[in-house]
């Protein structure tokens, strides 16, 4: 028995040594501030380059490293001097003139020159990828000396601040990518930005260090900041509750109110540009019938929703555009729940009762799975029976680009401070068949090429107010309801900003001890 | 001698398997809908870009001619290329591999370490309260999920008593040993529950033969007995249940490595899949194949070292 009692006693030991043992890459220094942030995040970012990829995991890493000439304003309705501290616009709107600072270097110490944005504009705007469109308008790019930058436009182009602040415009250095392949950029990825990436465990963690030769003295406040990967919700939540990590993004919404109780914590709700949307197939029956899309939309209780998918922490949606976005129409009722009304339509669409339909949903998506059943149950109250079809994420995207679906649950993240990106995304036919809902309208399309070229703010403003009110009228899409994006941070930890189009910012931030 | 002949046989023996293996799963993943370029590329991507990687990629190849390249290329010890992270899937698998290898082993010593004890006091007890306890308790874990079991350890140590980190695998031995030790115990409950009731009943099985009375009569202690004589006769229907878990245990890390976020095979795998990350996904699926091939060839190895009687071959 005494060696039974051995046996059991070093079973015992092991669990107690081992949590003594080894400090992790939190561990406290005698400093007032922690030396190293430890963030952890929902998704792993899989390629860096700036230019051909549109996952956020991707997008919120790179714009650690990267700059572009300007940037958007953290209240998201403006724009700040970033490479460039100054530009000019030639009269007829067409010549934009960018004057870059003469401090910032990349973080092997070359001086960012005019040469560098010239090559990695003329990368963005050649390369056929997801962000073309941000330099469809155009013309040339030149260095004027080796600090100037001149951009010729075909036309006057009244986004182009706010397209040229886009990620996929960063600025690489010409010197070191020029000649390199698409996976050292990808893989290898170096900026002007206030952290550079020293080490990429793909998968795993991505760990970024202070560049010793950004411009902003005394930035970042940080010298160190670890994205960590931890995909699955629970040990997410642990994971920071437990102080294991400093902050995490993605706290479910059903755990916000109990991670409002814990004083250790603090819950943001960051104002987003996300979108909850359905699209709808109108190249088929019944969807191509508008009177039925209409009853679609009043049946549709976006309150109950919001309450059942975000646990009431998200807005219904009113017009297809962000509430964050420039031009967002406040004035705008959206489609209220009506069943009589959406009785009505249904009957007026001419369709014989009951409408069987299908919805196609990612299978392991509680989001979608909740939202496809409470659509289901609104629906059979005015005779329509939705069928419910959960697929596997490769297989759903796969069926989407085919244009196979009749109703898929999507939606947007706006990408930059204005709306004539997503109007054309989502409205127009040329560039993605109007979100593959195959939706095209010879109004809408000329409206969405007004907005792009109108300088005049206030004629702008009224362009973009009658583009909701087209969109809510031929409704191809159902706008459901706008989420904030959710974040969970030590209450040591202060500064942290997230940007409405999604990017965290570290720049500021520190945790004590 | 004749252990290493049936050995080498046993090794040629696999690789006709192995290449049947790698028919069927390159074979079963294209014929999944779903696609890697645009799992790349994401859903903004133009049909021309999607078209101008599968044309880098080869896979606009007929699939004979992709499947030629495939062996061709692993012939050369050439593991393709990870098309999600631009990669070779070479410098990525030795640290994937390191995780799942010491999950898996660590999973196992704690099992041993926890079941032998609790067996010999069940054994030795037959019927009486402790047996009672032991038999009770074990039935817990048999019938609890992992990833319940997972998220409950995780409350307790890593959140209640904060002994133990939430995520990750951690720095260094010491620091690997610390982030493993609750994906471990997690991964081993179940195993421990069921290797704890096969010892005891074996245990029981072998106390009653002639030769432990005589060892007993003979005049020798108890402790003597039961690791001389009991134990190691007890022990070679465990070393079955060991190897068949072994097997087990890569399939069940893919949940604990899910749950405690352990960058290894499991999660990987899974990973992988959802991206048509084919040549990973391939790799892999090779990868555990031969795995549980090696560990049933150790197994059968290891009887007759236990057992004189037993002659393999």
């Amino acid at each position: 028995m005494r060696v039974v009692r051995v046996v059991l006693a070093i079973a015992i030991a092991v669990g107690l040594i081992l949590s003594g043992l080894a400090p992790g890459v939190t561990n406290a220094t005698a400093q007032q501030f922690k030396k190293v942030i430890v963030f952890g995040v929902n998704r792993a970012p899989d390629d860096l380059d700036p230019v051909t990829q549109d996952g956020n995991p991707n997008i919120w890493t790179f714009m650690q490293f990267y700059q572009q000439l300007v940037r958007v304003n953290v209240a998201g309705d403006g724009f700040e001097p970033d490479l460039a501290e100054r530009w000019t616009v030639s009269p007829d709107g067409k010549t934009w003139t960018f004057f870059l600072r003469k401090n910032a270097r990349f973080s092997n110490g070359d001086p960012v020159k005019a040469s560098d944005a010239v090559w990695s504009l003329k990368r963005a705007h050649d390369i056929d990828g997801p962000w073309q469109w941000a330099l469809e308008a155009v013309r040339s790019i030149a260095a004027k000396d080796d600090y100037t930058v001149v951009i010729t436009l075909k036309e006057a182009w009244a986004p182009f601040l706010a397209d040229i602040s886009l990620f996929s415009n960063s600025i690489l250095s010409e010197k070191v990518f020029k000649d390199a392949s698409e996976d050292t950029i990808s893989n290898k990825p170096m900026g002007s930005g206030p952290y550079m990436m020293t080490e990429w465990k793909k998968g795993e963690e991505v760990v970024l260090k202070a560049n010793p030769y950004y411009y902003e003295p005394g930035f970042p406040k940080t010298a160190e900041v670890h994205l960590k990967y931890i995909p699955d919700d629970n040990s997410r939540l642990i994971a920071v509750q437990s102080g294991d990590v400093d902050g995490i993004d993605y706290p479910p919404f059903s755990r916000v109110a109990e991670l409002k109780r814990d004083s250790r914590l603090e819950v943001q709700l960051n104002p987003s540009t996300a979108v909850a949307h359905l699209s709808l197939n109108v190249r088929q029956a019944p969807f191509d019938n508008v009177k039925f899309r209409q009853a679609l939309a009043y049946a549709t209780d976006r309150y109950a929703i919001v309450r059942a998918v975000c646990f009431g922490y998200a807005t219904a949606a009113t017009t297809f555009l962000p509430k964050t976005t420039p031009f967002f129409n406040k004035e705008s009722k959206g489609y209220v729940y009506d069943v009589n009304k959406a009785k009505a339509l249904l009957k007026e669409s001419g369709l014989p009762t009951p409408v069987n339909i299908k919805i196609m949903l990612r299978s392991n998506d509680a989001v979608h799975q909740t939202t496809a059943v409470a659509l289901k149950a609104m629906w059979a109250k005015i005779g329509v029976n939705l069928e419910l079809e959960p697929l596997e994420r490769a297989t759903e995207t796969a069926r989407y680009r085919a244009n196979q679906f009749q109703i898929r649950i999507t939606g947007w993240t706006n990408d930059i401070p204005d709306p004539s990106q997503l109007a054309a995304y989502e409205l127009g036919f040329t560039q993605s068949q109007s979100y593959h809902s195959g939706y095209q309208s010879k109004e809408m399309d000329d409206l969405i090429a007004r907005g792009q070229r109108e300088m005049n703010l206030d004629k702008r403003r009224q362009i973009y107010y009658q583009i909701q009110d087209l969109a809510l009228r031929d409704s191809p899409i159902i706008w459901l309801y706008y989420a904030p994006y959710t974040i969970a941070v030590s209450k040591k930890m202060k500064g942290f900003v997230q940007m409405a189009t999604g990017p965290y910012i570290f720049r500021n931030v520190t945790v004590s001890e | 001698m004749y252990l290493l002949n049936y050995a080498v046989r046993r090794i040629g023996q696999t690789l006709p398997v192995a290449l049947l293996v790698t028919v069927l799963i390159f074979l079963l993943i294209k014929l999944l809908p779903g696609d890697p370029a645009s799992a790349v590329l994401g859903d903004r991507a133009s049909d021309e870009a999607i078209r101008a990687l599968h044309q880098q990629w080869g896979l606009d190849r007929p699939l004979w001619q992709q499947y030629v390249l495939y062996m061709r290329n692993l012939a050369t010890g050439n593991l393709g290329q990870s098309f999600r992270y631009r990669s070779p899937v070479i410098e990525m698998l030795p640290r994937r591999m390191a995780v799942t290898i010491s999950l898996v082993v660590y999973s196992m010593l704690l099992s041993v370490l926890i079941a032998v004890p609790l067996a010999i006091v069940a054994a030795r007890n037959r019927d009486r309260w402790p047996d009672q306890i032991v038999r009770g308790l074990i039935t817990l874990p048999l019938a609890s999920p992992a990833f319940w079991v997972g998220i409950l350890l995780l409350i307790v140590f890593a959140l209640k008593l904060g002994w133990f980190p939430a995520a990750g695998y951690g720095e260094g031995f010491a620091g690997h040993l610390k982030h493993l030790f609750l994906p471990a115990l997690t991964l081993s409950a179940a195993f421990t529950a069921v290797l704890t009731r096969n010892l005891r009943s074996s245990l029981i099985d072998v106390q009653a033969t002639t030769y432990v009375y005589f060892a007993r009569a003979k005049g020798l202690t108890r402790r003597v007995v039961l690791f001389r004589h009991i134990f190691r006769a007890a022990l070679l229907p465990i070393v079955t249940l060991i190897g068949v878990r072994l097997s087990y245990a890569i399939g069940g890390a893919v949940v604990t490595e899910t749950v405690f976020s352990l960058p290894g095979l499991g999660s990987w795998m899974v990973d992988s899949i959802s991206a048509r990350d084919y040549m990973v996904v391939q790799t892999l699926t090779l990868a555990f194949a031969l795995g549980t091939m090696l560990i049933n060839l150790a197994t059968d190895l290891v009887y007759p070292l236990l057992d004189p009687r037993v002659r393999v071959g």
